[in-house]
């Protein structure tokens, strides 16, 4: 979803990729909530953890985090170029 | 049995009474001659609620009074998914962070506009008719694509819309509930037919909206009314409480409007949130169960309706710090959300633009006029309602001379 050339963060793995794009991100938030060891508040922006244990990373949870945000501003992609 | 009854009864503060319900009975069952209602005043308890649309629906109004909405009239705060994420998907770009930054400019102008209208030498002014009302509705004309003549018409049915959801009967308000309609529906149709005849409109947002195409289909003139309906009653008179409710705050914590003067821009931001948590707009709004369950323990059955008190999540001790205090410098980078905007799939979809023309609004008045104050001799009166906390009228007062614009 995530166009090149907007501001976006992203993290993931070789097979799984998640995007926050950065226009929309309003910092509510709830993503951190859900998920804190994945998403982080800097500045009003969700970002992806520098640290992140991927391999035990809850990806229905991801998927859930994407679906609740007020913004739709989460992208999750479990293989290259197919968005869930 | 509760002791915070806001539909029956008007405290301020309710702080009090609403720290006894949440520790005694956090989910309070209310029966009142015309309503029955769980009443959720616990933060942990507001949020599972606020999370779980699939079971607590909007479709069946928020608002004190119960509602049958219609198919056409179910948009946004009045949609479950998967309506309501096809229609809020088209509005949030146009409402996002970046959109409200590059009004940001223009959003201060306005303000200085209105700063200007003000008596040079020092004086008295009503915040909301100077400043607090006609910033947000000019900003959403602008946005909307609304001449500027309507906007005072805009402005009173705004208002109304708003009033009429904190009563149980409306039929005092039913004429210019219609007479706003009416309005709005011409507004739609003439941008139907630009469209029809020349395939394009004005660059605005009704424009947008009518262009906008969901699953191949365009959304019904009364679909596209009850969305800008919507979003005026649910963003102008909400923002203009914001910045009343939050320069009252200010007024009445000597201490934080001191920190607040020494750093004016480095704690504007902090303070709308502050102002947000400790007294924002929107008090609370109510769910529909859809199928029996429960809340905290309480066996909630279906059909049964939801009072979600968000000032009283906003206020729980277990998430904040001196909860019944202002604090003007919290960091709420670090803290839990405050539920100022709500929670969840219906979190304010005008969150970032209130904030922008709060914020601005604040330090407009802040920096340009001295010694501002709460005129002598007068008493805010808090309006009655459940949903909404709001004084309605603040006068203020300032020593001069006004100081000059921030923006050319």
């Amino acid at each position: 979803m995530s166009e090149p050339d907007r501001p976006t963060a992203v993290g993931g793995t070789a097979s799984l990729t998640v995007r926050v794009d950065h226009e929309v991100c309003s910092g509510t938030a709830h993503c951190q909530q859900s998920m804190p060891d994945v998403f982080v508040l800097v500045d009003r922006k969700a970002h992806i953890r520098a640290d992140v244990d991927w391999s035990a990373v809850d990806v229905a949870g991801l998927h859930d985090a994407a679906e609740a945000c007020p913004w739709f501003a989460i992208s999750v992609t479990t293989s290259p170029g197919e968005a869930h | 049995m509760a002791q915070y009854q806001p539909v029956v009864e008007n405290l301020d503060p309710p702080w009090e009474a609403i720290a006894a319900d949440r520790r005694e009975c956090p989910v309070a069952h209310v029966s009142l001659p015309e309503q029955e209602y769980f009443q959720i005043t616990r933060y942990d308890l507001v949020t599972e609620v606020l999370r779980n649309h699939k079971v607590f629906s909007n479709i069946h109004g928020t608002t004190v009074a119960p509602e049958s909405i219609s198919e056409e009239e179910q948009v946004l705060a009045f949609a479950d998914p998967p309506r309501h994420t096809k229609q809020r998907r088209l509005l949030v770009s146009a409402f996002s962070p970046a959109r409200v930054d590059a009004i940001g400019p223009h959003i201060q102008q306005v303000a200085d506009d209105y700063v200007d209208l003000l008596p040079p030498d020092g004086g008295t002014f009503e915040l909301t008719t100077a400043l607090g009302a006609a910033l947000p509705v000019q900003i959403i004309c602008e946005m909307l694509g609304v001449p500027l003549d309507d906007r005072d018409d805009f402005r009173r049915w705004s208002e109304i819309s708003e009033r009429a959801a904190s009563v149980a009967d409306r039929s005092a308000f039913a004429a210019d509930l219609e007479a706003f309609s009416a309005y709005l529906t011409n507004l739609v149709e003439e941008r139907q037919r630009a469209l029809l005849t020349t395939g394009a409109g004005p660059d605005d947002l009704i424009t947008a909206i009518v262009k906008a195409e969901v699953d191949g289909e365009r959304f019904t003139s009364n679909e596209v009314v009850a969305i800008i309906r919507l979003l005026l009653s649910a963003g102008n008179t909400t923002t203009t409480t914001l910045i009343g409710n939050l320069v009252k705050a200010i007024e009445e914590h000597p201490a934080e409007k001191a920190k607040l003067l020494a750093d004016l821009e480095g704690l504007s931001m902090s303070a709308v949130d502050e102002g947000m948590r400790y007294d924002g707009p929107i008090h609370g709004l109510f769910r529909t169960a859809l199928t029996d369950t429960e809340i905290g323990g309480v066996a909630i059955p279906q059909g049964c309706r939801v009072f979600n008190v968000y000032g009283a999540a906003s206020h729980d001790p277990s998430v904040f710090d001196q909860p019944d205090d202002f604090v003007i410098d919290r960091d709420f980078d670090l803290l839990p959300s405050h539920l100022g905007f709500g929670m969840g799939i219906h979190h304010c979809l005008g969150s970032n633009l209130a904030r922008m023309e709060a914020r601005v609004a604040i330090e407009t008045l802040y920096r340009r006029l001295p010694g501002l104050r709460i005129a002598d001799d007068f008493v805010p009166q808090q309006y009655p309602g459940a949903i909404f906390r709001t004084y309605g009228q603040l006068q203020l007062q300032y020593d001069g001379p006004v100081g000059p614009r921030t923006s050319v």
